[in-house]
Order: structure tokens, then sequence, then C-alpha cells
């Protein structure tokens, strides 16, 4: 992905366009300090179980309920397993529903605003009415809708969240299809000979590149909270799990007694889905102002 | 503009009945035969036999669609399958307090959204802009069930101010308005700044100036109206989001509305309710764009003329 | 003639983006006389536009900035002038009429309120007094059916219209100075004249002093009792409308002169000066318009001339005056 990337911007903007997006992106110190914090993430996703300070699964019924301390930094749930631990390992679950979701949409999404935008005509009114059904419901009702139909579960989770994702990129590269298409560049290469699909994944695609990770950044804190949501519904990951929502669910019975049940998965999600939605406006203002939210 | 409402009405039809069918369907979706779902996997003949006589399931499908749009003109929304009760009887007692609820919120949101939007706009650039917009990225990115958790442990918990669950009294409304609002206020905040900063760069601002107005004058007098008009649009589609946000946030605070009803009724797979509240809320969506059209009319003189 | 009502000495207005200074305006000087109409004539880039800005204070929400010289009116010099004292100012003393009338006015509001507002805010009358006086602007601006049109939005009106909107609302609080940028530019050439007629008019009765700002010699001709010619944020020459038009002096006049069709005149072919307005980047160590004038000597490549007046009274920037031998 990087050098096809790479390509694109080379393509278009001839002057160090990396240098370029660095300068522009430096200046932004809250998207900088995000991006730092998901490279953490990922890390975390990666190695958690073995940093863990405990056995995420191990229940310990002599230390259940207990407040942060020394032992347990984040305290210890009704089970008496450690919170801290189970945040550490969960980090992967959350990551990878999140990035599979909008992977899955995100490559749906492209090729039918691909094929919309190039053939127009009646595969165009056909993908676009289906993307104006898709988005006339809220993200959440639609994944509810189909959890309804398929069963609770993170695999259907996944399913759920990534098809909403499909019409937001659907419409993204259309539009940009729409301008590509026309641009003289495109007509010199198809006047000499090139086929379709070259031009459109030699050409097109990646001049939607930098609109493309634009969104998919920012479509990445909102599916991760929609699927902690659904995890938190009892519809997405099942209470053994240490899915941060449904930590968060399982905590809800103690909010008189130990509230730091709650307080710490929950800072959890919204820290990631803040740097998530960070780094999306970061890039958005180096990259692409024309996205808008 | 009569004309214009009227002509709205009609494009709703055929997307009623688009509706309808998608909602028919919805059954049928499910992989494998429901009532199995529905009875477990220990049930005999009998019982799926049964649900699927209860379900309607045991009629050739153009047939039931049939039946069931009768049914639909006759106001049956079919009878839940976990209390035996008509949907509708049950779904007139939920309806009012969502329907409150969505409106608290949206006030909330509209008041505080606005507000912020407005001040950062103004003192751009400033301290006050770069909190405000930071506040509202947290907005967006704050999980609404934990942000409810924390007020309910923080106001009902330990001040014991408002119920912790429950709507017993107007006391009921105060944290999940709140807590559903907030995220609607965040985005509003954020689009009203942008809609704002737009809009100042217009000429007719620099008329406003040439005249001699003070710089809050202008944002008042003549800036305002003009972003109102993609605001009221925007905040108008934020009105689905509270409605899928009210389904986590009714949960959240056990309150008796149609969203908690809707995660009870996926939890127990009782598909007529399912299918009565996905037809409810996409009336709903239709109705809140046909008033947002009619909104946007009045605000933007243009638009009136043009029908 | 008699008294100054605007003295502008030595303005430099300046716009500041990324650290790098663009001089719009460097060090330009004129002055206007009550009841007069003074032309300042350029191309885009000149700086014309951003002289007429300074002159209102409006480059606030710009990256421009008055940084130095004086802006005298009256007893206040605008150029320092608080931000309160200037809301005095605009639009009751100093007003101002844009190029784009279709653009300049707020789509949403009826066009009653929009000339209005600023009686009540300038004039201490009541919301009547001031839709009687704002009904009476329009009439005198000759809109026909003024009392309707009070309550019509902008969008129903042409372009035509609503330029004399603008200049109904533009005079409506008797201002001493109407500053008038590009006033005709978006307009057809019909209603261009019947603008231009009216302005005339509303000069002859007012007595406002008028800054018209515009490329447009033709526009010049017909309005402008002197004219100054700006070039690269300087003025390079000043002069009364016959003088000018009978004789240019500085090279870049003649070139703009030479540039414009006259009528009744077998012209074989039309002149235009060759080359393009200096960027910052670009901008000639000495005179300004040496890249493109026909006349460059080595030393306009090495001092810019200063705007002083030859043996005959005639104020131009050039080296060209001291040689005294050109036509």
């Amino acid at each position: 992905m990087t050098t096809i990337q790479e390509n694109k911007v080379a393509a278009t903007q001839p002057a160090s366009p990396w240098r370029e997006f660095w300068k522009k992106f430096k200046r932004q110190k809250l998207a900088f300090a995000s991006a730092i914090f998901i490279v953490l993430l990922f890390i975390v996703a990666l190695i958690g179980p073995w940093i863990a300070p405990f056995d995420y699964t191990k229940a310990d019924y002599s230390q259940i309920l207990q407040g942060p301390n020394d032992k347990h930094w984040l305290g210890t749930d009704a089970f008496g397993r450690d919170i801290l631990s189970r945040i550490l390992v969960g980090t992967r679950t959350t990551l990878l529903v999140g990035l599979s979701a909008v992977l899955a949409g995100a490559i749906i999404g492209t090729i039918l605003g691909l094929l919309s935008g190039y053939y127009g005509k009646w595969i165009d009114s056909l993908i676009m009415r289906f993307c104006d059904v898709l988005l006339a419901f809220p993200g959440i009702l639609l994944a509810i809708g189909i959890i309804a139909i398929l069963g609770p579960g993170m695999i259907n989770v996944v399913v759920a969240v990534g098809i909403f994702t499909i019409p937001m990129f659907a419409r993204i590269v259309r539009s940009n299809t729409l301008v590509y298409k026309n641009s003289l560049y495109v007509e010199a290469t198809r006047s000499l000979g090139a086929a379709n699909l070259y031009i459109i994944f030699r050409h097109i695609l990646p001049a939607s590149f930098s609109s493309i990770i634009v969104y998919f950044t920012m479509r990445l804190g909102t599916a991760i909270l929609t699927a902690a949501s659904l995890s938190f519904l009892g519809l997405g990951a099942q209470p053994p799990s240490p899915e941060w929502g449904a930590m968060l669910s399982a905590g809800r019975d103690y909010l008189t007694t130990a509230p730091y049940i709650t307080y710490f998965p929950g800072l959890a999600i919204m820290l990631t889905v803040l740097a998530f939605n960070l780094l999306g406006d970061g890039l958005r203002d180096a990259l692409d102002p024309k996205v808008k939210d | 503009m009569l004309k214009f409402i009227l002509k709205r009405i009609l494009q709703m039809i055929p997307i009623l009945f688009v509706v309808t069918i998608v909602v028919f369907l919805f059954v049928h979706m499910i992989p494998g035969n429901p009532a199995r779902i529905v009875a477990g996997a220990d049930a005999d003949q009998a019982t799926v036999e049964m649900i699927e006589k209860k379900l309607g399931l045991d009629k050739p499908i153009v047939e039931q669609y049939f039946v069931y749009i009768g049914n639909l003109a006759k106001g049956d929304l079919g009878t839940s399958l976990k209390t035996n009760e008509p949907v509708l009887q049950e779904m007139k007692s939920r309806f009012m307090p969502t329907f409150w609820l969505t409106v608290w919120s949206m006030l909330f949101a509209v008041i505080v959204g606005v507000g912020i939007g407005i001040l950062s706009a103004m003192k751009r650039n400033s301290f006050w802009d770069y909190l405000g917009m930071f506040g509202a990225v947290v907005g967006i990115s704050i999980p609404s069930f934990w942000l409810g958790l924390l007020l309910m442990q923080w106001f009902s918990v330990k001040l014991g101010w408002f119920p912790t669950t429950g709507l017993d009294s107007w006391q009921g409304y105060v944290l999940p308005s709140i807590t559903l609002g907030v995220g609607v206020a965040a985005i509003i905040a954020r689009f009203t700044r942008s809609a704002l900063i737009d809009v100042l760069k217009e000429d007719y601002i620099r008329t406003g100036r040439a005249k001699g107005f003070s710089e809050s004058k202008i944002m008042i007098r003549q800036a305002l109206k003009n972003a109102m008009v993609p605001v009221v649009t925007m905040t108008g589609l934020q009105f689905g989001f509270l409605l899928g946000g009210s389904v986590v946030i009714e949960t959240v605070f056990g309150f008796p509305g149609l969203g908690s009803w809707l995660i009870d009724a996926v939890a127990t797979r009782d598909y007529p309710v399912i299918q009565a509240e996905i037809l409810l809320f996409s009336l709903e969506f239709l109705l809140i764009n046909l008033l947002v059209d009619v909104i946007y009319g009045f605000l933007n003189p243009q638009i009136r003329y043009d029908d | 003639m008699a008294e100054k009502v605007l003295d502008v000495v030595d303005l430099e207005t300046h716009f500041i983006s990324d650290g790098k200074v663009v001089k719009a305006v460097d060090g330009v000087s004129f002055h206007l006389y009550k009841g007069e109409t003074l032309g300042i004539v350029g191309e885009s880039g000149s700086g014309k536009s951003v002289t007429s800005l300074s002159v209102m204070q409006l480059l606030r929400n710009t990256p421009g900035k008055i940084v130095g010289g004086t802006i005298q009116f009256g007893t206040l010099d605008i150029a320092h002038a608080s931000d309160k004292q200037m809301r005095k100012i605009r639009g009751n003393q100093i007003s101002m009429i844009f190029q784009e009338p279709m653009t300049s006015l707020n789509p949403v509001y009826k066009i009653g309120r929009q000339l209005t507002e600023g009686i009540i805010l300038h004039k201490n009358v009541s919301k009547k007094e001031a839709t009687q006086r704002a009904q009476q602007m329009l009439e005198k601006v000759g809109i026909p059916r003024a009392k309707q049109i009070l309550n019509e939005y902008p969008h129903q009106l042409s372009g035509g219209m609503r330029q004399r909107v603008m200049i109904a609302m533009a005079m409506a609080c008797d201002p001493e100075i109407l500053i008038a940028d590009e006033p005709t530019t978006a307009l057809d050439v019909t209603i261009q004249a019947q603008i231009l007629e009216l302005m005339n008019e509303l000069r002859e009765t007012s007595q406002t002093s008028i800054l018209m700002i515009t490329h447009d010699l033709g526009v010049v001709a017909e309005m402008c009792d002197r004219v100054v010619v700006m070039y690269a944020g300087q003025i390079v020459e000043e002069a009364p409308i016959e003088a000018l038009f009978a004789q240019p002096k500085h090279p870049y006049t003649q070139g703009l002169l030479a540039s414009i069709p006259k009528l009744g005149e077998e012209v074989e072919e039309l002149t235009s000066i060759s080359g393009t307005v200096p960027t910052p980047e670009t901008m000639p160590s000495g005179c300004r318009f040496e890249p493109r004038c026909p006349y460059a000597m080595a030393r306009c490549k090495e001092q810019n001339p200063v705007l002083k007046a030859d043996e005959d009274g005639r104020v131009y920037r050039c080296w060209l005056q001291e040689e005294g031998s050109h036509e």
C-alpha cells in the first residue's frame, strides 16, 4: 500500500510530497500525539498478553472488587480479575474488530464507488440508491437490525459495522472518480488504448488514496465506538471476553460499590476513539482539505 | 409552500411501500427457520409449527405480504411472541417517553452546540476556540453508555439528585437527555463553527461591516441566520443519530422507551416487535426529513420560490 | 477647489502570510476634495482595492494591516482610529459599494431590513422613520415600486437593481465620502451607463465626494474630475481628467490609454502592454514598471524614480521627466 501511495503522490505533487505532508502534519500537535498513542495501542494489541501483569482470565476470589492499589493498579472486578490486564489484552479485540470492519467496508465501498463513478448509467443509479437506503438509517440501528437477523456475536458485529461503512466510502470514491475520470491525464491514457481496469486501478484509485486514508482513520473511531456499544448492549462480545464494552456492561451492576470497574474500560474506549478522531482531523488538514466531517 | 409540502408527502408514498417490503422480508432474511430459532433447539415440531403460524410463515410468501399489509392498514402490528400482547398496545405506552427523550436531548444539543459553535467562530483561533473544539472532539469520542454511567454514578448515586433508573417523574429525563445530547451537541458545535466561518467570508458580511456594525452584531444580525440554513439541515439529520443513541441510553438508564424495548426484543428474538420498531423508526425518519425540508424552506427564501 | 475631505499621506498596507510580507500599498498619498470624484485606476494587483479597504479600515479578518502613514478624515486619523470610532464613520460618513451586487446583499433578509438597519444604527430614528427614509432612497436611485421592493428578497432583483439598492444603502445616511470599488464591472454595458449616471446625479444633489476605484478608463472618463494611476502598490501618475486623456505622461498610463479603442478613430492595431504586473517575488529593485516599459533605460533598473511634478506641473513617477524628451 505504501508503494502505491508514494507513486500517487509523486505523480500529482512533484515537489517532495512526503516532506510537504510531514511539514503540515507536524504542525498538528494533537494529531501527532494521537499518532504516537495509536502506535502504542497497536504494540499493546500485539504483545498485550505478555505484558499483562496477571492472567486476564484467572479468577481470584480473595481479591474481588478491589479498588486501585499497588498490586492491581486499576483494581479488580467481581471475579477478582485484574482490570489492567484485561484492558491490555482487550486492546487486541477492540482494534481487530474496528480494523476488520472498516477494512471490509472500505474495500467493498471503494470498489462500488469506482464502478459507480467510472461506468455511470444504471450501475451508478443502482449503487447510489443502495447507498442512500443504507445511509438513511443511523449506523447503530442498522447494525442492531443486522444482528437481529444474524444473531449476536463478534463476527456479526464486524459484519454489521462493515456494512454501514460501505456507503460512505462508495460516495467519496465515486465523487473522486468522477473528477479524475475526465482529467486530461486519464483521457490521454485511454487514448493510448489502456484497458478500463488498468485505468481504474493504476490511475483513478491511487488519486483517491488520500481521501480514503483520511476517511478510513475517522471511521475507525466510529467503528470502535459502535462495536463497543453493541458489546455493551450484549449483542457483541459476550461476558468472559475482555472486550472493553463488555467489561463496562459487566461493571454496571457494581456502580454503587465499585464504580472504578466502569471507569477504566470506558476511559480506554474514549482515548482510543479520541486518538483516531484527532488523527483523522489532522490527516485531513494535512492531506485533503476537501473531505469535511 | 403548501404545494411543496404536499409534493413531498406524495413523494414519500413509494418509499413507504419499499419500507414495508423490507420490514416484511426481515423475518425471511434470517438464516434457517425463524420459528425454530425462536422455539429453541429442543422444542418439538408442534411448538415450531404454532410459532410459524403466529409469524404467518405458513402461507405462500406473496399472500403473507398482503396479509401483512392488510393488518397494517387495520392498525394490527402483530402479537409479541414474548407477552402475547398486541405490539401496538405496548408501542403506544413506550412511544411518548422516547419522543420526549429525543426532544429534550435535541434541545440540549442545539443550545449547547450552537452556543459553543458561535463562541468558537467569534473567538476564532483563541484559547476558547481551541477549548470548545477540543471539547467537541471529546464529545464525539466519548462512549455514551460510559458517560451515562459516570453521570449516574455522580448525580444519582453520590448526590442523589436524580433517580438512577426508571421514569417516575420529570427528573428521570434529565440525565438520559444530557447523555444522549452530548454527541449531537458536539457535532452541531463543529458544524456551526465551520458554517459561520464560511458565511463570514461572504461579500454581504463585508457589506455589513461597511455599514458600521460591530463584529458581534455582524455575527448575530448578519451571519447567524445564513449559517443556520445548513445547521438546521444537519441538525435534522442528527435526529436519526438520537434515535440510534436512544437505544443505548435507554438500556443504560433502564428507561421504558422504544429503544430498550428493541434491545429486549432482539435479545429474546421477539420478531414481531423488531419488525414493528423498524417500521416505526423508518416512518419517523421520513417525517423528520420532511420537517427538515419545510424548515429549510422557511429559512432560505430562495428555495421557497423555486417550487 | 475647496476643502479636503480626505487626505491620505504615505499610506503603507502590508499583507503578511506564512512569514512573507507583501507590500500591497507602498507609500500612497492622495487627497479628495469636497464634491469631487477622484478615480483610482490600475490593473488587478495594483493595490487600488486595498487602498480603498484601508480607508474604510475593512482589513480586519484579512492578513492585511496598515503599517504606516495617515488617513486624515476631518479631525480623525483613520489609520490610527479605534474600532469604535470607525464603526461610527463606516456606513455613516464614509460608505462603500462593491463590485459584486449579486453577492453583496444578504440573501436571507428582505431589502427593507437591509436598508433600514444602517439608518437605525447611525441616525437616531424610529423604525417607521427609517422605513420611510429607505423608501425615499429607493425612489431616489430610480427603483420602481419602491414600497413593494422593501418587502422583497435580493434574489428577486436583477443585478442592476441590486446595485441600485446598494447605492441607496450607501447613500442613506448622507455620507461625506462614497467609495465605489468597481461598481459597474459586473453589470451589462447599458446598465453600467445608467448606474454611472445615477452616481453623477447623486453627487451633484448631495455634494458627496466619490472615490472611484476602477480598471476601466471609460468609467473614469465618464465620472472623474481627477485621476490617480496606481501600479504595483504605488502611484505612478496623478492628473486632472482632461490632461490625463489628452497627454498621458507616464509610460504605463500611455499604455493603458493605447489599449482602449477610441470611437470614430481608425485603429489598425490595439496595443496592449506586454508582460504582467510584478509579483512580490519578481518585484524589480528599480522602477517597478521597467520590465514592461518601452522606454526603459539603464537607470530605471537601478533606482525607482520618485513621484514629483515636472515644469508643466504634471505629476508622475518616471526618469524620463528629467530627460524631458519623450513623446
